[in-house]
């Protein structure tokens, strides 16, 4: 790199003061400008950002009994849906009984999910019933929470737990590995 | 039976758990930082290089006493050669579980990701780190004082510049990102010992400085990386200076572009390959054919489809950057090539990925660290009592981890533009054609901060 550049002495076409160029500017006012602009930004970040607090998660008991209901209207449902997600947000939390778990259903055929991997949300500290129909045997596991279970021809894999940990977190078809589920566990 | 009952714990491979995406309104904030600093960095900066006059720094000879002692390099160079030998019998006699087994996190976490942070902070730490210089060094020694001479008998070929760090830095990225076994240890054994047999024996063809300066890929990347740190060499002293300004007078020898290519493009493609477009609508698909017949075969297929996906990765952030530049010497009617000028920008962009990708995986594996003390092999040892600790699935609140991803991304796109305006100031005479040559830069570098910010959304 030890050549010159090509600077042509008549100088550019459009000579009286360029827009960006310009020599002699006070330094200090170039500084106090682009502070300015800095403090502005700083203060509309902190006004405008959405709250990271207000919706944190609820504290309530932290019971891993499942109700047994679910697996009636489970058997009555196989094949029939090909994806469902029922957020249940139980009304009654107030300290009646263990809150109804957040379901997240996937349907594997010919060992692949139904309709693409399925996403999740969840909000953390809520319980989860992850469950997996499928026509081909496997192992599900989830990631991170590290939780396997055995799926088989009309025996859905059934995982609970709760989501304490944020995060995205991948389910497998462990023999096969195919992803087949996200679950986005969001603070 | 109970639900529970069925969910068994298990042991979990490497990347259990990914971070939350970035929210969209902090996408939004991060890229409208991104422009609004871009801008204003055309109008407000300097119009004289200053850069390469900050880069000399000022000589910290204390300092220098301790850091560049003998006793410390012989003591680090030793520990480092063990530590080596350690990670090396892991993986080759070890335990075959990833996840008992040292080598594997201490390859792709601890050394890939901890020594660049090293390295970005303290400078070149890796001259003293690196095991096999450190043997080449003492095996040198141990020559000379036995009588042994041993001339090196090649020249190294200058027009070979960084090409083979780039190959060497590419074949790895390839085993981390493509190969399907990349974490049984006994793959990794096999990797160690191709990799410092062609290190040891091009040490010795072309002289342990050429080899470690050129075609050394670690050496050459952590190098590079080192150049951001406050502290540097000249003529032979320890100097601190200002961090990034070491990039200033980067020397762009044949190979360069290549290899900061390979080194944003490897992590790009990492982070594009955790996306669902990569997961569904490539591979899953390239491979679904084959999966049900041969899941072997399936492997191969979706090592060659991983393979092929980070070359055009690499291929297309070196691309991206000859065009800005061939724009930018258009622009300003400039003859010559402004290749080799910009090179030294890519660096902190290419830190800046590397810390919004790994920062929080790094520090959640690190909790890994005290299993390993207690059994690096998997033998069922508990040395110190720290074998069965749990690690926590999630060490860093979502929050602290997106907004070190949108910092490290916005400090970079900043360091990247100042490095490049200074250049630019120092080749162009008239301020104003130093600036309209930024354009292009300006738009080459929104685009790699920008996608850098989509893929964390994702």
């Amino acid at each position: 790199m030890s050549q010159a550049p090509q600077e042509p002495p008549a100088g550019p076409p459009s000579q009286p003061s360029p827009p960006t160029g310009g020599g002699g500017r006070n330094p200090w006012a170039v500084g106090a400008i682009v502070a300015g602009v800095a403090a502005l930004a700083i203060v509309l970040f902190v006004v405008l950002r959405p709250g990271d607090e207000d919706d944190s998660p609820d504290t309530t008991a932290a019971v891993e009994t499942t109700p047994e209901t679910t697996t009636t209207d489970e058997a009555t449902t196989e094949e029939a849906t090909t994806e469902e997600t029922t957020t249940e947000e139980d009304p009654t939390t107030t300290e009646s009984g263990p809150p109804s778990p957040q379901r997240v259903v996937v349907v594997v055929r010919n060992g692949q999910p139904v309709g693409g991997v399925k996403h999740a949300e969840i909000k953390q500290g809520d319980q989860v019933l992850f469950i997996v129909r499928s026509d081909v045997s496997d192992h599900v596991h989830l990631h991170g929470y590290d939780l396997l279970a055995d799926v088989a021809p009309g025996q859905p894999a059934r995982i609970e737990f709760r989501a304490t940990q944020p995060g995205v977190f991948d389910a497998e078809l462990e023999d096969r590995v195919v992803l087949i589920a996200e679950l986005e566990v969001r603070p | 039976m109970t639900a529970t009952d069925l969910a068994l714990p298990l042991a979990h491979g490497l990347g259990g758990v990914r971070d939350l995406p970035v929210p969209g309104w902090l996408f939004y904030w991060g890229a409208s930082i991104v422009l609004v600093a871009s801008f204003l960095a055309l109008w407000a900066l300097w119009q004289r290089p200053l850069l390469a006059e900050a880069s000399r720094g000022r000589p910290v000879p204390r300092l220098e006493s301790i850091v560049w002692s003998r006793a410390l390099r012989i003591l680090l160079g030793t520990a480092s050669f063990a530590l080596f030998i350690l990670v090396f019998a892991a993986a080759a006699i070890g335990d075959t579980s990833p996840d008992d087994n040292l080598a594997p996190r201490f390859v792709f976490v601890y050394f890939w990701l901890g020594v660049p942070a090293l390295s970005a902070l303290f400078g070149n730490v890796w001259s003293v780190l690196s095991p096999w210089r450190a043997a080449a060094d003492a095996a040198a020694w141990i020559s000379e004082r036995t009588g042994l001479r041993w001339d090196t008998p090649f020249a190294y070929p200058e027009r070979w510049g960084r090409w083979p760090g780039t190959a060497l830095l590419l074949a790895f990225a390839a085993f981390e990102l493509a190969y399907w076994d990349n974490s049984n240890p006994r793959a990794i054994a096999v990797a160690i010992v191709l990799y410092s047999l062609v290190t040891w024996l091009a040490m010795l063809a072309y002289g342990r400085d050429e080899w470690t300066e050129n075609g050394e890929g670690f050496a050459v990347y952590f190098g590079l990386l080192a150049r951001i740190a406050p502290f540097g060499e000249r003529d032979g002293r320890l100097v601190a200076r200002w961090p990034f300004t070491g990039l200033a007078n980067l020397d762009a020898r044949p190979g360069t572009l290549a290899f900061i290519a390979v080194m944003l493009g490897s992590v790009a493609f990492d982070g594009f390959s955790q996306t669902d477009y990569w997961a569904v609508e490539v591979r899953a698909k390239l491979t679904r054919e084959v999966i049900e017949r041969s899941p072997t075969l399936a492997d191969v297929v979706g090592g060659l489809v991983a393979l092929t996906g980070l070359l055009l990765m690499v291929g297309f952030v070196a691309l991206a950057y000859i065009v800005a530049v061939r724009i930018a010497a258009r622009i300003v009617h400039y003859g010559g090539d402004l290749t080799d000028a910009f090179l030294g920008s890519l660096v902190p962009i290419a830190l800046a990925y590397v810390v919004a990708h790994y920062f929080s995986f790094l520090v959640r594996e690190s909790q890994y660290l005290a299993i390993y003390v207690s059994d690096p092999f998997g033998f069922g040892w508990d040395l110190f009592g720290t074998a069965d600790v749990t690690p926590r699935i999630t060490v860093l609140a979502p929050q602290t981890i997106w907004y070190v991803q949108v910092a490290a991304l916005v400090i970079g796109h900043v360091a990247g533009l100042v490095l490049a305006h200074d250049k630019a100031v120092e080749l162009f005479e008239s301020p104003r054609k130093a600036a309209i040559s930024q354009y292009a830069m300006l738009a080459l570098m929104v685009t790699y901060t920008c996608a850098g910010l989509w893929l964390l959304s994702r």
